[in-house]
């Protein structure tokens, strides 16, 4: 038995091996094979490792967003100009109690690092450096106020050319060769003030003068930054004497995310957690798993970029159809109810969410409706960056993509600002380019109302409607709404910018 | 976040490598018998790390590379991904049998 299978297996075998060693003896199909073999492999590395698109580098957004969205003007550190109403009038203002206290906190607030200036008989005049006390003194003192006239319009005038955050301390009566001024002589300095993204504000006390009910107004000419309205604010903290506050800007619409992880202490940015995220989808395990966003914490990754309101969202993924697919397969429909009620899956709701804005906060204006604008701006970036960059260099509008939504939460007022996709959107643009394309998504004001009620109420008083009319003139002038030729777009309330990686 | 799929492609290799040594370690140490069944265990021990390399350079790439991911897309992606690998990986296992077994004298030469 045994020898004989060994026989017939052995036969085949060494026929095959005979035929074998005819053509084994050569190297090669050794050497092609195994070149192939390291060809094959390399080509593999090389591209799966080939660098995504070439033009892009998101560690230079805050360059870029520093020519996108002109910085709101900033005012210099240097100090603050105070200048100090000592026409006649005043002296009434501070029988009143209340209004001394306010201003005597200001003044200890202001004494180290503001100029003080006196405005009687048509003169401003430089007080000179004196400690808070002396100040304070000469301005309730009786005695100073044998003067006339003081020179409000000089002053505002003064306030524009310096561009020193200043405060003003007036009723706002000018007067002009002996007579009270009527015309509406404030507005062109308002307006001018405003209209670079400063702003005024107005702590309004009510007095009487002679038995007319009248105002005083201390008014801060501040930056977006708005430091010296935070004094301001400060000093009068915990006084008790009662001042309505109102702003004239056309900018301050604080925008609030709920998802602060990043805390900012001036130039020093520090990190919760050593990472950071924003208002995209998350997952349960905190993964964005359908945008899709780097939020690696590096300089390529997930940031809001300091200084503007504005957050920059770079995605790995390969297509914003490749973001749509994954939408769909996260939608609430797909997913297991009980899941998504035990929070072991998160149902994709919004491409941006958790971040709240507020209607009617702003003292000048009630926002009646905001607006999402997409543009295409990859051409400036190219043209920014890129010195052989000859294509087009304008932002190009993109409709049917993204769409605003809009939920109200508890605040009155105040909404939380969705984006969604648009339903026409299908993940595809008119060109391929699209789909690697920089995309600067804003949230602007579309129509916004003056409160002119408040106007006539803060700034008007008998005899006098100067200051209501300049600041009701100045409103419309600087309104934020994409009706008003100086803002076509409308006031940009908040901005993200979206790059999708490509690879 | 891993978007790029080049670390299953990756684990093939290195599965693809690290098998196709031990199937050249284990046929060198077949010794020859007079009855030429070693022939037949190295055939066998070949096609045993052939299909391991399959196995288990898809099972390294899903345990390690795909099961975790919760991007729906990168998901199925990945999982393409990690079948093409282990089939590639396993296709360059035989050619290169196939290439080494044919241009060889000695006991790798039994493999074909």
């Amino acid at each position: 038995m045994r020898p004989s299978r060994k026989t017939r297996a052995a036969a085949p075998r060494s026929r095959r091996t005979n035929g074998k060693r005819k053509g084994g003896s050569s190297k090669a199909p050794l050497i092609i094979g195994c070149a192939a073999a390291f060809l094959a492999i390399a080509g593999l590395l090389a591209w799966l490792l080939w660098p995504p698109t070439d033009w892009f580098d998101g560690s230079k957004m805050e360059e870029f967003v520093a020519v996108q969205i002109p910085n709101e003007e900033r005012l210099p550190d240097s100090g603050v100009d105070a200048y100090i109403d000592f026409s006649n009038g005043m002296q009434h203002a501070y029988k009143d109690t209340g209004i001394k206290d306010n201003l005597m906190g200001i003044v200890n607030k202001l004494t180290k690092t503001s100029e003080f200036y006196s405005l009687a008989n048509e003169e401003i005049t430089p007080l000179g450096r004196q400690d808070s006390k002396e100040i304070f003194n000469r301005i309730v003192s009786e005695k100073s106020y044998d003067n006339t006239s003081a020179p409000i319009e000089k002053t505002l005038a003064r306030i524009l050319k310096e561009q020193r955050p200043a405060f003003l301390m007036t009723d706002f009566e000018e007067f002009t060769g002996g007579r009270i001024q009527l015309e509406n002589y404030a507005k062109k300095y308002f307006t001018d003030w405003v209209k670079t993204g400063k702003n005024i504000t107005f702590y309004v006390m009510d007095f009487v003068e002679n038995g007319k009910p009248k105002h005083l107004y201390f008014t801060v000419f501040d930056d977006y930054g708005q430091r010296l309205v935070k004094q301001i604010d400060d000093a009068l903290e915990g006084k008790h004497a009662n001042y309505t506050r109102f702003q004239l800007a056309n900018n301050l619409f604080p925008v609030s995310r709920s998802y602060e992880t990043q805390i900012s202490d001036g130039d020093a940015v520090t990190y919760k957690g050593g990472y950071f995220k924003g208002g995209n989808y998350h997952d349960a395990n905190e993964v964005d798993a359908v945008s899709m966003i780097d939020e690696s914490g590096t300089k390529q990754a997930y940031r809001v970029l300091e200084g503007w309101i504005a957050e920059f969202y770079p995605s790995q993924a390969e297509s914003w159809k490749q973001i749509l697919d994954n939408a769909a397969m996260l939608a609430e429909e797909k997913l297991d109810p009980q899941a998504v009620k035990d929070m072991k899956v998160m149902p994709f709701r919004h491409l941006l969410s958790e971040r709240y804005f507020n209607l009617t906060c702003n003292s000048g204006y009630v926002i009646d409706e905001i607006g999402l604008k997409v543009y295409d701006v990859t051409g400036q970036y190219r043209s920014q960056f890129d010195e052989n960059y000859t294509g087009n260099s304008s932002a190009v509008p993109v409709y049917d993509f993204l769409r605003l939504g809009k939920t109200e939460v508890d605040n009155p007022g105040e909404f939380e600002v969705l984006v969604d996709f648009d339903p026409k959107f299908n993940g595809t643009f008119s060109s391929e380019e699209g789909q690697t394309a920089l995309y600067r998504v804003d949230i602007v004001v579309k129509k916004a109302t003056p409160r002119y009620e408040l106007v006539n109420q803060l700034f008007a008083w008998p005899g006098n409607n100067s200051l209501a009319e300049s600041v009701r003139n100045t409103l419309q002038a600087v309104n934020p709404d994409d009706h008003n030729s100086t803002e076509p777009d409308g006031k940009i309330i908040y901005t993200a910018y979206f790059h999708v990686n490509g690879k | 976040m891993q978007t790029s799929v080049f670390p299953c492609y990756m684990v093939a290799i290195i599965v693809f490598v690290a098998m196709f040594l031990l199937a050249v370690i284990v046929s060198q140490m077949i010794s020859f018998k007079p009855d030429r069944s070693d022939v037949a265990a190295r055939k066998v021990w070949f096609w045993v790390f052939g299909a391991l390399t399959l196995v288990a350079s898809f099972g390294i790439d899903f345990l390690v590379n795909v099961n975790s991911i919760t991007v729906p897309t990168l998901y199925s992606k990945f999982l393409i991904h990690s079948c093409i690998a282990a089939f590639s990986a396993f296709a360059l296992y035989i050619l290169l049998g196939i290439v080494i077994s044919k241009s060889t004298r000695g006991k790798l030469a039994s493999w074909f």
